[in-house]
């Protein structure tokens, strides 16, 4: 099955646990860790929201859009965080590692912005470190968001 | 489908990203061929299969038993440690397992791991406790940061550990990554200056 591919100069969001937010020894959030990156074995892709394809006007309203979706399948802890990136910003941090990673529409059943990142290698450490400080602009608790 | 961003400050504007890849091979190459007789395969290890959730036991049970199997070890080896660095830890412990924030399909924190952390933690000593992460696989994953530079160290079983590191050296973001054995690491990471991300005990670092 052929899926669309996101407009390069759109965004996704990926979910990230507590236990892969990067902290400092107080537990005050600093960034996200290579870890949340990785996918799991079992899965093909890497799962994310396209942020526009939720049909908000606003960033806000569409990271609070985007929680309640996910709510919906999953636990989703008030220290969780939606990490942020660029399409292209994303892809060419793989391409300059000669990684071509394809970042495709997905659409699951309660979560229609579902997509993927398809295509990333899940042990290449330094470049899974790379998409999480340089690929990431910005990361927003769910707490808030669902508050 | 126009972008929802066009007009939000972004905190950081994309140009083309240049990037640094360093691969450590010559430290891969020694690990295989230095690693002690009894290492096995760090993915999969007794632990694991004894933490693997299971229907007969809750994950607030499994949660449980893996914050005090961590604090006993702890413990064993506390007169090795400030005592206010340990307090600090277990609460680190229990804020990283803690029930409510907890992603389903994740493993509980293995022991093995953990003993390699307090191992990792003995021997460089540091006077700041590192953030602490898990993987999905119930590794735990030591963090520094200092500035923009970032150290990761994921703790295995048997004294096995990833490394994953970012800097910046000339305006360049520069990444490495690469597994290595506990008594290798400080060895390893000299070519990024550890000391900037874990000021050592002065006893211990002298």
């Amino acid at each position: 099955m052929s899926h669309q591919k996101l407009p390069d100069e759109h965004h996704i969001a990926r979910l990230v646990p507590w236990a892969r937010v990067d902290k400092d020894a107080e537990g005050n959030a600093r960034g996200i860790l290579a870890a949340a990156f990785q996918r799991r074995e079992d899965e093909e892709g890497l799962s994310v929201n396209w942020l526009e394809r939720t049909g908000q006007t606003d960033l806000q309203a569409a990271l609070r859009a985007t929680v309640r979706m996910l709510s919906t399948s999953m636990k989703v802890g008030a220290k969780a965080r939606l990490a942020i990136a660029n399409v292209r910003g994303f892809r060419d941090i793989c391409a300059a590692r000669d990684v071509r990673v394809r970042i495709v529409h997905v659409p699951e059943l309660g979560n229609e912005p579902h997509s993927e990142v398809r295509q990333l290698p899940r042990q290449d450490m330094s470049l899974l470190e790379l998409l999480a400080r340089e690929a990431v602009l910005c990361h927003h608790s769910c707490g808030s968001l669902l508050a | 489908m126009s972008s929802l961003f066009s007009n939000h400050a972004l905190k950081r504007s994309f140009g083309a990203s240049s990037v640094v890849q360093i691969n450590d091979f010559r430290d891969r190459s020694t690990v295989a061929v230095s690693a002690p007789a009894k290492r096995r395969d760090a993915s999969v290890s007794a632990t694991d299969l004894i933490t693997t959730p299971s229907s007969s036991r809750s994950l607030e049970e499994l949660l449980y038993e893996a914050r005090a199997q961590a604090k006993i070890h702890t413990a064993q080896v506390a007169m090795h440690m400030d005592d206010a660095w340990r307090r600090g830890l277990y609460a680190q412990l229990d804020n990283l397992l803690d029930r409510d924030e907890w992603f389903e399909g994740d493993l509980p924190l293995g022991h093995d791991s953990y003993a390699t952390f307090i191992r990792l933690m003995l021997l460089v000593r540091p006077t700041q406790r590192p953030g602490l992460g898990l993987s999905a696989q119930g590794k735990l994953i030591a963090s520094w940061q200092t500035n923009d530079a970032r150290l990761s160290i994921e703790c295995l079983a048997f004294d096995q550990v990833r490394y994953v590191l970012s800097h910046h050296v000339d305006g360049e973001r520069e990444a490495a990554a690469g597994d290595t054995i506990l008594d290798r690491i400080l060895i390893v990471l000299t070519p990024y200056g550890p000391d900037k991300w874990f000021t050592r005990v002065a006893s211990e670092a002298a």
